[in-house]
């Protein structure tokens, strides 16, 4: 029963019914915010499961490492990406709330809760709808420097694709804050029922207010923050995949940075 | 038996030449039907595709086995962010539709090939040699694939008229499947079998990674 509930409640997300413009007027998206952090949970432990399940996977077939260190990593993982979605957020609202609130932006502590709540679950989606074909190719592949850039990859298109959700969501509210009482009614039908075309074309800010830029520019400054924030801080929660003939460890030991590891790999990968 | 033959080659027909479906009796078991199309019709292929060299009934039956289930396999794969997207972009009410297309494809490509297995056995009878044996499967799966990629383009094109965002994700949905399809064809050898080879379900040790062995092997080749 709760299994079908989240999953409606989802769907609703999902399909931007939850973030129409009658809803965002009053600042909210419709779905309650403890259902959705519940899901994001969930879906980013699955995504960790299938993530970490790489030495597990490689240890049955290559009889490479130990079990037990192949089963912690798969339970680490299944908690570290929670840890570090929760985590990456928790850095960064509280000095995008109070930036906002001292620029005199009208979202509300609350709005903004469900509105990140609200992209935790999609990205949390997309990166658990992708984690199939990084299992399947850790069935298929020995090749753990492909795994792990396999791994960057989709939890890149997953951020994405939920900073994107969230631009959506922050924009058609900034709309209907900016042009209250305008035109909110009239934009309903077509905002429910294709939000891509919305979000790549936002209608016309009727009367962009100082204000109303102002929110805008930090919201997405904000977005830059948790980006830098979500990499550092997948980067300190290493190793979320493992390699299968490692001794397992909760965390590494703090060396090198993201972005000198995935070019190294890159290079290594393709270079034999 | 006759009478259900033509009617699964009535349906098929209908499918292929993207007839508007107005009946909703055949919308219900699309799914079904799309599965056991592509297992009959590529099971038709791989067998033809297993006949290589002395008659070997069993890499016959393997490869019969290995279309279906590279297809399918890519398939279920690539559907749960497939759904995804579709639910994300605001497509959901459609996805029936979408799912029609992508199923339609892959149902089209299965009966090009099987269209194709005559010829097949036609060739391995003509031209002898393994290596063109191999070149010549290798030119039928690339005529499959653009055949699927033509025949989605035109069933999709009612949808996109709907919405111009079903074509940026069905061609989403054509890059992950074919970046999973690359690699399960690489797992899922032999397909033809080498002769003198015992044969195998799947070689021994030969699992490894498509992209990392292509780009390894084109590296080589340029001395690098």
């Amino acid at each position: 029963m709760m299994f079908v509930r989240f999953s409606r409640s989802l769907d609703r997300l999902l399909r931007g019914n939850a973030t129409s413009a009658p809803d965002m007027e009053e600042g909210r998206i419709d779905a309650p915010a403890w259902e959705l952090v519940l899901i994001a949970l969930v879906l980013a432990a699955v995504s960790g499961i299938g993530i970490g399940s790489y030495a597990l996977i490689r240890k049955l077939f290559d009889d490479k490492g130990a079990t037990a260190d192949a089963l912690l990593q798969m339970v680490s993982s299944g908690l570290k990406l929670p840890v570090l979605f929760f985590l990456t957020l928790l850095i960064t609202v509280p000095s995008f709330y109070v930036f906002n609130a001292l620029i005199g932006s009208r979202f509300t502590l609350d709005a903004l809760a469900r509105q990140m709540t609200g992209m935790l679950a999609v990205m949390t989606t997309v990166l658990c709808s992708l984690v199939p074909i990084l299992v399947f190719f850790s069935f298929s592949t020995s090749s753990y420097l492909f795994i792990k850039l396999l791994g960057v990859l989709i939890c890149g298109i997953a951020g994405v694709i939920g900073l994107w959700f969230l631009i959506k969501t922050v924009r058609r509210a900034h709309h209907v804050v900016v042009n209250r009482p305008g035109p909110a009614a009239s934009a309903t039908p077509e905002g429910a029922s294709s939000p891509m075309l919305n979000a790549l074309n936002p209608p016309p800010l009727s009367s962009p207010s100082e204000l109303g830029r102002g929110s805008m520019l930090s919201f997405y400054l904000w977005i830059i923050a948790f980006g830098l924030v979500g990499l550092q801080m997948s980067w300190m929660l290493r190793p979320f995949i493992g390699t299968p003939h490692s001794e397992f460890a909760w965390l590494r030991s703090r060396e090198s940075n993201f972005f000198i590891d995935v070019a190294r790999s890159i290079g290594e990968l393709i270079g034999g | 038996m006759a009478e259900s033959v033509f009617r699964f080659w009535r349906r098929l027909d209908g499918m292929l030449h993207a007839e508007p479906q107005n009946d909703h009796q055949s919308s219900e078991h699309f799914v079904l039907f799309s599965v056991a199309s592509i297992v009959i019709l590529g099971g038709v292929f791989g067998a033809a595709m297993g006949s290589y060299g002395d008659v070997r009934p069993l890499q016959m039956v393997y490869t019969a086995i290995k279309i279906p289930l590279l297809l399918l396999t890519s398939f279920t794969l690539t559907l749960p962010s497939f759904y995804a997207l579709n639910a994300l972009f605001g497509l959901r009410e459609q996805f029936r539709e979408s799912l029609r297309c992508i199923l339609t494809a892959q149902v089209g490509i299965t009966a090009l090939l099987a269209s194709l297995a005559p010829a097949t056995v036609f060739w391995y009878a003509a031209v002898s040699g393994y290596p063109a044996a191999k070149l010549f499967n290798f030119t039928l799966f690339a005529l499959g694939a653009g055949y699927g990629w033509m025949l989605l383009r035109r069933i999709q094109r009612t949808l996109s008229e709907h919405d111009r965002t079903h074509r940026l994700l069905i061609q989403i949905w054509i890059f992950q499947f074919a970046f999973v399809a690359i690699q399960l064809t690489w797992i899922l050898r032999p397909f033809i079998g080498k002769p003198g080879w015992e044969t195998r379900f799947l070689r021994e040790k030969a699992w490894g990674n498509a992209y990392v062995e292509l780009t390894q092997m084109m590296l080589k080749s340029v001395g690098w």
